[in-house]
């Protein structure tokens, strides 16, 4: 399996006037394609900035990063939109959903930006398959929370992104909507083969995913497997297929 | 295309949010302002140049009180020019036994140039129009000096020694003009026949003009020629040459209306600021989203761009198509004013609008775009959706580059371009003040006494900027309007008091030596005994103290370039004063000048003064400097000569005299016993002066009020920027138990005060306007205007105080949950 995403030796420093603080330290990592990692961690240790330098959002005050084999870290500004645009899918914690644009609009909206021209129906499916087709026509305001994250990740999957990045996907959501979203996340990144990183601070979301790295103070201070889903991924490898077990997760 | 596309996609979904309408209407009010005045002053120089041009029936002309000599005409058609030649003068007509005085004009056949004539063949008949003058035995006069000579058509009439057929009744002459020679009943001749009259004799009052035409280089490079050899008997007539004064009008007047709008388009742009800023605000989280969606700096600014450059060129369309109504009518308006038709405008005021609007959007639209466009994806992540680019003072550098680019192209003077800017500096420091000083202490005042109050004086604490922005903004405006209106109104009326009652109310010119007496013993007759008769001379200045006049320092004078009335007196007239030097005494030969033209032609007590009447060479040296009081009502002459100094020359008198109203039928029974003397009614004339000042004023108000609607604008997209702010404490007090009625009169309590330092701010500022022209224009008391005080502070009160409450209806009105929840 091919890897997607590469870091190497990745330094995030901020400048205050107090001196520099280091947000994150000496990164070392590898994501290979259709798997799922979780970045774990208590509050402040560096996950989200880690996120956003990974998705491209942000650039490291020094280190290496290669997105779908792109030295993302040598790109400006134009060409990492250019390979967000082609590449990564987002879910954030407050969904992000744009207020004055209806669900099927923010759906529609990433393929837009692309020029796509299929980009209306792209999304409708999307919605139908979020269970909120019948809700397209309604603005964000007039949504529950978990109806909205379903908005979010039919947007994040109706571009169809090698790598989705997920930022605490069910922070904002009770319990239960937690769960249902959970299941949705992973089901479509099964069905679609897409890579996800997701942070969360949820260990039963973080246990979901194959592999767990735990920041603490900006380092990475360790990296696991879950034992069940190391067979599964590389059963995944070989079959390029999801498995029975793994079907039956998506609740 | 596809990215055009989808940025109006997002317009239209976006419409809704209510700040691109209000930078929408700024910006068609932007156009609208100076379209508007682009197109009038358009109208109105257009209207100037061909009536200049009618009015010398060529394109230029050289005027001379000699005949113009053969070498010069011959010149001029070897250049390939067109020309013609006109003499006019006043002479006496005789037809059967009866005589009068016309003015003649003796045409060549090539005669008009430009424009045309209109005769009638009888009197019964439509007057046809035609680009020729008479046939050589033939001539046309005007339908008055036929009712007085009672000739008809055919009959006969002499001029001089010879006899001429009456062939046609003249109607109209382009090139009529208003100077003494015209004002008589006109008769048209040909030129070949007014040798044989023989009445042109060596110091007759003749008028000579060549008249030019076949394009403005062609003249220019013939004129040029031509000036070396030119007398100071010989005038060059082009367009300023013509009527300077007219030109010079046109011009300040188009640079003040620019200076009035140019203000309501500061505030048209300080609301296209403030939304854009709010729009801004509200798309952080929306940039942040698509950007991290893959949409690059430059596709996120060219997004906004073309919804913004769509939604302008919208606006300005829109605002070209108000002004070209607004045009209509204000021109209209001007032609009934001016009696003069104004041309159709030309595409080039639309132009001045459309870069208007262009500079506008560019300058304070596109800005805060390009910082919106540099949001920072990662704030997805970070939730911070504070204002991307209060922080960078380079975005307010554009605006007022471009403001100041604007005024400089529209008023084309650099001094009137920093004096505005300087003006605009200073209102916001005195708004700034204003606020500090007055606002602030007064609502801490009502706050000490109502604790509810106190509300009010948070809201105004926390937004001061704003608050300085609506006080300038509306203090200006109020300011304008009140100085306007009660200079048009107050102070004028007080200026038609002081004249005296029984000032003289009419005006007699053109009598000449013999009719004198006559006119004496008709005034006497009909009993009036408050009349003044003076001689005048027509003369110009051609040297002083031996120095040519074109050689003199002060030469660029207008009085160094026209024809001069000149008069003679034994006593100082009435409301003149000696300011310098002593009266004459018997014997003295001498010149008494007026103060304000001795110091324009740079001359004192001592100098010598050349003259030329008709070619009649003359001097005197000046012995006294007056000043004049031009409130009596009597003929004022700038340059009195000691008696006996002019008895030799050319002269005519002119009169002055007081008439009850019940007496005017009188004014009939004078001008049938005197024709050829013009009498002029100041009376009417000071009515007229007085209802072009109201509609004129009036008009100025109109543009006066589209700076309120400015205002309005700003204070529109300033409450928007506020708008969670406000929302959020309304809600938190009501959550504390507050009813909505105390939220709305705190609302209410706050706009008013504002408006209620505005108008006091007006009121302060019209005051010392209105105290500066009383004391400097009018020449009036300083008085104070206690309705100013009452009502503009009154009236800023209610104006601000509705517009602000209504504004924040949705303050009021939101469910106080619904703001918590969002909140939270």
């Amino acid at each position: 399996m091919s890897i997607i995403l590469q870091a190497e030796a990745l330094n995030y420093q901020v400048f205050t006037s107090e001196g520099t603080l280091d947000i994150l330290s000496d990164i070392h990592l590898s994501i290979t394609q259709g798997d799922s990692v979780a970045i774990v961690g208590a509050s402040g240790s560096g996950k989200s900035t880690l996120l956003g330098l990974l998705a491209g959002l942000d650039t490291p005050t020094s280190g290496k990063l290669w997105l779908a084999q792109q030295p993302m870290s040598d790109l400006d500004e134009e060409a990492r939109a250019h390979l967000r645009a082609q590449q990564v899918g987002f879910v954030f914690q407050t969904f992000q959903l744009l207020p004055g644009l209806t669900a099927l609009e923010n759906v529609m909206l990433p393929s837009e930006l692309r020029n796509d021209t299929d980009a209306r129906s792209l999304a409708e499916q999307f919605l139908e398959r979020v269970h909120l087709g019948h809700r397209k026509h309604h603005y964000p305001r007039q949504l529950s929370g978990g109806e909205q994250q379903r908005v979010a990740i039919a947007r994040a999957f109706a571009s169809q992104p090698n790598i989705l990045f997920a930022d605490e996907p069910t922070g904002s959501l009770d319990t239960h909507n937690g769960h249902h979203i959970s299941d949705l996340l992973f089901t479509l990144n099964q069905e679609t083969q897409t890579t996800l990183v997701l942070v969360t601070h949820e260990l039963t979301l973080a246990e979901r995913c194959r592999r767990q790295i735990q920041l603490d103070a900006g380092k990475i201070v360790s990296d696991s497997v879950t034992p069940q889903k190391q067979e599964t991924h590389s059963h995944t490898e070989e079959q390029s297929e999801p498995t029975t077990s793994q079907k039956g997760q998506h609740g | 295309m596809a990215n055009l596309m989808l940025s109006l996609k997002l317009l239209w979904r976006d419409w809704r949010g209510g700040e691109l309408l209000i930078v929408g209407l700024a910006l068609m009010l932007a156009v609208t302002v100076i379209s508007t005045i682009a197109l009038v002053t358009n109208r109105l120089q257009q209207a100037f140049i061909q009536q200049s041009q009618t009015f010398l029936a060529a394109e230029s002309a050289i005027q001379s009180s000699k005949s113009i000599p053969i070498e010069w005409l011959e010149e001029a058609q070897k250049q390939g020019l067109a020309t013609g030649k006109i003499a006019q003068f006043p002479t006496m007509i005789q037809h059967q036994g009866r005589f009068q005085i016309a003015a003649v004009k003796a045409v060549s056949s090539e005669y008009p140039l430009m424009g045309h004539l209109e005769i009638k063949r009888s009197f019964d008949s439509q007057p046809v129009s035609i680009k020729q003058g008479p046939s050589i035995g033939e001539v046309w006069v005007e339908p008055h000096l036929m009712r007085l000579l009672d000739v008809r058509l055919g009959d006969k009439l002499t001029i001089g020694e010879v006899s001429f057929v009456v062939s046609a009744i003249l109607e109209f002459e382009p090139d009529r003009g208003l100077s003494f020679i015209n004002l008589g009943a006109r008769l048209m001749m040909n030129l070949n026949d007014l040798e044989a009259t023989g009445i042109i004799q060596p110091g007759s009052r003749i008028r000579y003009r060549l008249l030019l035409g076949g394009g403005s280089e062609n003249i220019a490079s013939y004129l040029k020629k031509l000036e070396p050899i030119l007398t100071e008997h010989d005038r060059i007539l082009d367009l300023n040459e013509n009527n300077p004064r007219v030109a010079k009008t046109i011009d300040r007047a188009s640079s003040f209306l620019y200076l009035t709008g140019s203000l309501a388009v500061m505030l048209a742009c300080v609301a296209i600021v403030l939304s854009c800023r709010r729009y801004s605000l509200r798309h952080t989280q929306y940039v942040a989203v698509i950007k991290s969606l893959g949409l690059s700096q430059h596709q996120t600014f060219a997004l906004y761009a073309y919804q913004v450059f769509f939604m302008a060129s919208c606006a300005t369309l829109m605002g070209l198509a108000c002004a070209w109504v607004l045009q209509h009518f204000i021109a209209h308006f001007i032609e009934q004013l001016l009696e003069m038709s104004a041309p159709a405008p030309q595409w080039k005021p639309l132009i001045i609008g459309g870069l208007a609007g262009l500079l506008c959007t560019l300058g304070f639209a596109l800005p805060s775009l390009w910082q919106l466009s540099r949001t920072s994806p990662m704030k997805t992540l970070q939730q911070d959706w504070s204002n991307p680019e209060g922080k960078d003072w380079l975005n307010y550098i554009p605006g007022p580059l471009c403001f100041c680019f604007l005024i400089a192209g529209l008023t084309n003077s650099l001094t009137l371009t920093l004096a505005l800017i300087t003006g605009l500096t200073l209102l916001l420091m005195l708004a700034r003040l204003t606020g500090l000083f007055a606002l602030m202490p007064l609502s801490r005042l009502l706050g000490r006494k109502h604790p509810r109050w106190r509300l009010v004086t948070g809201s105004l604490h926390r937004r001061q900027g704003f608050n300085t922005l609506i006080l300038a903004a509306f203090g200006t405006a109020f300011l304008a309007l009140a100085t306007l209106y009660f200079a048009r109104t107050s102070l004028l009326h007080e200026w038609r008091l002081k004249i005296p009652v029984d000032a003289p109310n009419h005006f007699l010119v053109n009598i000449t030596p013999h009719e004198k007496d006559a006119v004496q013993s008709e005034l006497d007759n009909a009993g009036i005994k408050q009349r003044f008769l003076y001689p005048s001379v027509r003369a110009r200045v051609t040297a002083v103290n031996d120095i040519e006049i074109s050689d003199w320092p002060h030469q660029d004078n207008p009085a160094t370039r026209r024809e001069l009335n000149l008069s003679w007196s034994k006593n100082v007239p009435i409301g003149n004063n000696i300011e310098a030097g002593r009266w004459w005494q018997s014997g003295d030969r001498g010149i008494s000048i007026e103060e304000k033209l001795a110091k324009e032609l740079g001359v004192s007590i001592g100098d010598r003064i050349h003259f030329s009447a008709g070619g009649l060479p003359f001097s005197a040296e000046i012995i006294n400097i007056r000043s004049l009081s031009w409130d009596t009502m009597t003929p004022n002459f700038f340059m009195l000569f000691s008696p006996g100094t002019l008895d030799h020359l050319p002269q005519t008198y002119i009169g002055s005299f007081y008439l009850p109203k019940e007496q005017k039928p009188f004014i009939v029974q004078f001008i049938q016993r005197f024709p050829t003397v013009t009498v002029i009614e100041v009376d009417k004339i000071i009515d007229r002066i007085q209802t072009t000042i109201h509609q004129v004023s009036f008009a100025i108000e109109g543009i006066l009020a589209l700076m309120l609607f400015a205002g309005a604008l700003v204070l529109l997209a300033g409450v928007r920027t506020s708008i969670s702010e406000r929302l959020q404490e309304a809600a938190l007090v009501r959550a504390l138990g507050a009813q909505s009625a105390l939220i709305r009169s705190s609302i209410l309590g706050e706009f008013m005060l504002i408006g209620f330092c505005s108008g006091g701010m007006a009121a302060i500022g019209s005051e010392l306007a209105l105290a500066a022209i009383s004391h400097w224009a009018l020449e009036l008391p300083i008085t104070i205007h206690t309705t100013l005080w009452l009502f503009t502070p009154l009236l800023g009160a209610l104006f601000i105080g509705a517009l602000g409450t209504l504004s924040c209806q949705s303050v009021v009105q939101n469910p106080p949950m619904k703001t918590l929840r969002n909140i939270a």
